[in-house]
């Protein structure tokens, strides 16, 4: 049998984690695996850098179109206040 | 991966993955609008179709709403990010014993969301039930009502319980559904009334001063519901946004979902409370007095508030089970939905614009104080940080973080000053010039900016 087909033992993330509250060890070692990859996949370095998390980030059109309708929808306020009644 | 941990990422505190990710754009909107459309759109117009014309109900109504979303807007990042819910979000800015605060704030305050949206639904179906002329247990206010809102209750946790794949497919139809009912209706109030004559009716119950109507007063409160409403949202983010393939999706979905796509709601009852006299739309329902109308009223007030039980419940079950993950989901769906049966009554409903102040401060804080650290990091966190509970970069000063928990105080302090909700009055005498919700969020925002540069902590 050659060591591809034996079946691995699964080995649990080395990174430190404390969660008091969390007690399943196959949760906790889900979240570290999970964590591990985060970091080791690059992800995490991308994030401090203002690059992508786990999806695509948000581009500067977004933000340039809710602040044109939120404009657009504070200037009717506006004048509707101080219109009056 | 087993079965329990994949079942986990979407019932639980896991991270999810980009491949993990179920919603798109469309089903964002579709879902916020679902949420949205439900008892505190339709009260909160209500209420402020009580207190201003036409002229002035419309726009406080949609900038009321729309503009806390845009400010607080960058909220729905945090979950898309990094794949978790609100209150792990909140872990940098008010440490993990800091944000488990938050987490019993929202979750007692948000049963109140459940009984408004369950007992609207109640007095729809008590008010029908009384046209068709079935027995009066399910045909008075009282025990009718509180009956139908119970039922309603355990219809919309049903739903949640089933999770977000259900919950999905629900709220697409149900989001279409909503829409072009209220519409529809909106076209009839203004063909049937004209829209000059709706335009030229005095609202029906304003504050008085001097036996005049203190507009400034009626602007300030009709306003500070509205943005109670608006913030409110900053505590239901993450738990979906953890769900989006992009940002963007998770941006704009939340941002018109919940705002003017929404508000369309609150204009609907504003016009409806100024022709009927009554915050409770479901009173023009019966008024109208055809069956048919009744039918399709009773129709737009089950699916909109079920469904939008289901999706408080959902949220907040995996807020609960993301700091207690031994609770099974079942039992985590009935810890956050049941007790808001003792909310379902007469009493509670028509105090539900005190209720939306209470709100406006404790999530315009939240919210400001979010914003405020994610200006200063451009939403850069480290992910197993955020999880270690104990001893990690975010664990400050005992679990908590100074400069949040002083910019809380203080901004509750600014708010409080400003607007007593308890005894409806303003101490510094600002709140019919500025109002209090918005000027609260930038205190708290700008507090907290301050301080963790002053406290090097950023």
């Amino acid at each position: 049998v050659s060591s591809e087909e034996t079946p691995k033992k699964y080995q649990e993330p080395e990174i430190s984690l404390e969660i008091p509250y969390l007690k399943d060890p196959e949760l906790l070692g889900e979240l570290k695996k999970r964590i591990e990859e985060f970091e080791k996949s690059g992800i995490q370095d991308r994030v401090l850098k203002g690059g992508d998390g786990y999806v695509p980030r948000i581009k500067k059109r977004d933000y340039i179109i809710a602040i044109i309708i939120n404009l657009a929808i504070t200037i009717y306020f506006l004048i509707a206040v101080l219109t009056g009644p | 991966m087993s079965e329990k941990v994949r079942e986990d990422v979407y019932f639980n505190l896991l991270p999810t993955k980009f491949e993990e990710r179920v919603w798109g754009f469309w089903d964002f909107l579709a879902v916020q609008i679902c949420f949205g459309i439900a008892a505190w759109f339709f009260l909160v117009g209500g209420f402020t179709g009580l207190v201003l014309p036409a002229k002035l109900a419309i726009p406080v109504v949609i900038f009321g709403n729309q503009v806390p979303l845009f400010l607080m807007s960058l909220l729905s990042l945090f979950g898309a990010r990094y794949g978790i819910e609100m209150f792990l979000s909140a872990r940098p800015m008010f440490g993990p014993l800091g944000a488990d605060a938050w987490i019993i704030i929202y979750i007692t305050s948000s049963y109140g969301w459940i009984a408004y949206a369950s007992f609207l639904f109640g007095e729809a179906a008590y008010k029908f039930s009384k046209i068709l002329g079935l027995p009066w247990v399910i045909s008075t206010e009282v025990p009718g009502a509180i009956i139908w809102a119970v039922i309603a209750t355990f219809i919309g946790l049903y739903i949640a319980y089933k999770g977000p794949t259900i919950l999905k497919w629900f709220m697409r139809i149900s989001a279409l559904f909503l829409m072009a009912v209220l519409l529809g209706l909106i076209y009839y109030i203004l063909a049937i009334y004209g829209v000059e004559k709706i335009a030229s009716l005095p609202p029906p119950a304003p504050y008085m001063k001097d036996n005049q109507i203190d507009w400034p007063h009626n602007i300030a409160s009709a306003l500070e519901w509205n943005v109670g409403l608006g913030f409110s949202w900053a505590f239901w983010y993450g738990q979906y946004t953890r769900l989006a393939r992009s940002e963007s999706g998770a941006y704009h979905g939340t941002l018109w979902g919940w705002g003017i796509l929404a508000g369309i709601a609150g204009v609907f009852s504003a016009l409806t409370a100024l022709i009927v006299g009554s915050f409770d739309p479901t009173d023009w329902i019966v008024a109208l007095g055809t069956i048919e109308l009744a039918l399709i009223g009773l129709l737009l007030m089950a699916i909109a508030n079920i469904t939008s039980v289901a999706a408080l419940v959902y949220p907040m079950s995996i807020t609960l089970r993301s700091r207690l993950p031994r609770v099974k989901w079942k039992w985590a769906v009935l810890i956050t939905s049941l007790p808001a049966i003792i909310l379902e009554n007469p009493l509670t409903f028509a105090s539900y614009n005190v209720y939306l102040t209470y709100i406006a401060l404790l999530t315009g804080i939240f919210a400001g104080i979010l914003t405020g650290d994610y200006l200063l990091t451009r939403g850069g966190y480290y992910l197993r940080d955020i999880y270690n509970y104990k001893g990690g970069r975010y664990w400050y000063f005992k679990g908590v973080n100074p400069a949040g928990a002083i910019a809380a105080i203080v901004a509750t302090g600014f708010y409080l000053w400003t607007w007593d909700p308890l005894l409806g009055v303003s101490h510094n005498g600002l709140f019919d010039k500025i109002s209090a919700g918005i000027p609260t969020f930038f205190v708290a925002m700008f507090l907290y900016i301050i301080l963790s540069k002053a406290l090097k902590l950023r």
